[in-house]
């Protein structure tokens, strides 16, 4: 079924796929530069807290660029093709990427 | 945050996911374009990220460091929860603003993630209290 606002949904795919691709990417940051977990417990500031924040920011922003960029119906339509393919290989590495643990 | 409240927001949360999940399998399983559960379910979703979100401090503070000490493996698949949790959490709302396939693909996805994170939850959950 074709979508009533192509633009609207495909710039809604590319910030959900964005938003799992930040989280993932931070989190494996985390992994290599956080201190032991003793520390990061006392901390006051929750770093999941932070992660899942940004990783909003950024599904936002390029949601809101993919938007501003995308004009024609059938440039909406491609990058629609392209996130449908993309869902389940993301979904996917994020979660293994997420099973390494320290 | 008190233990009981901490104890009764923690059984709200996952009744909210299972709730998730039971009504987002209806749309994402069925050929017909099902809107109303879809929004519905995207809405539990939000629901239960937005408790969890409101739990988590106070399991930081109650139950990691114990969680930690006494089955680190345990406390870090309550790791992989979060994290996938948060994957979930990014699909639906975007399948919330997005229509037609991609809404579907999107959802299927958010599903995906929400069955690991429940299966996960139900895990840590009965492995910690035996321990």
């Amino acid at each position: 079924m074709p979508a009533a606002d192509p633009r609207r949904s495909a710039a809604a795919g590319v910030g959900a796929l964005t938003g799992v691709v930040s989280y993932a990417v931070q989190r494996l940051v985390d992994l290599v530069t956080a201190p032991d977990v003793g520390p990061v417990l006392a901390q006051l500031t929750i770093p999941y807290f932070w992660r899942c924040a940004f990783a909003l920011l950024h599904a936002i922003l390029a949601g809101m660029l993919c938007y501003l960029a995308v004009r024609e119906p059938d440039e909406a339509a491609a990058v629609e093709r392209a996130v449908l393919g993309l869902v389940w290989p993301v979904l996917a590495l994020g979660v293994l990427a997420m099973g390494i643990w320290p | 945050m008190s233990l009981l409240l901490f104890t009764v927001l923690g059984r709200l949360h996952g009744l909210l996911g299972v709730l998730a999940l039971a009504l987002l399998a209806h749309p994402v399983l069925s050929k017909r374009n099902l809107r109303l559960w879809e929004r519905g379910a995207i809405g539990l979703i939000a629901a239960a990220g937005l408790s969890g979100m409101v739990i988590y401090p106070a399991y930081r503070r109650l139950h990691k460091p114990d969680l930690l000490e006494r089955a680190p493996d345990v406390a870090l698949a309550f790791e992989w929860k979060e994290h996938v949790a948060a994957f979930a959490l990014c699909l639906a709302l975007g399948a919330a603003l997005a229509e037609g396939a991609l809404a579907k693909r999107l959802l299927a996805g958010a599903l995906a993630a929400g069955l690991l994170v429940a299966g996960l939850g139900v895990w840590v959950g009965s492995v910690s209290a035996a321990r």
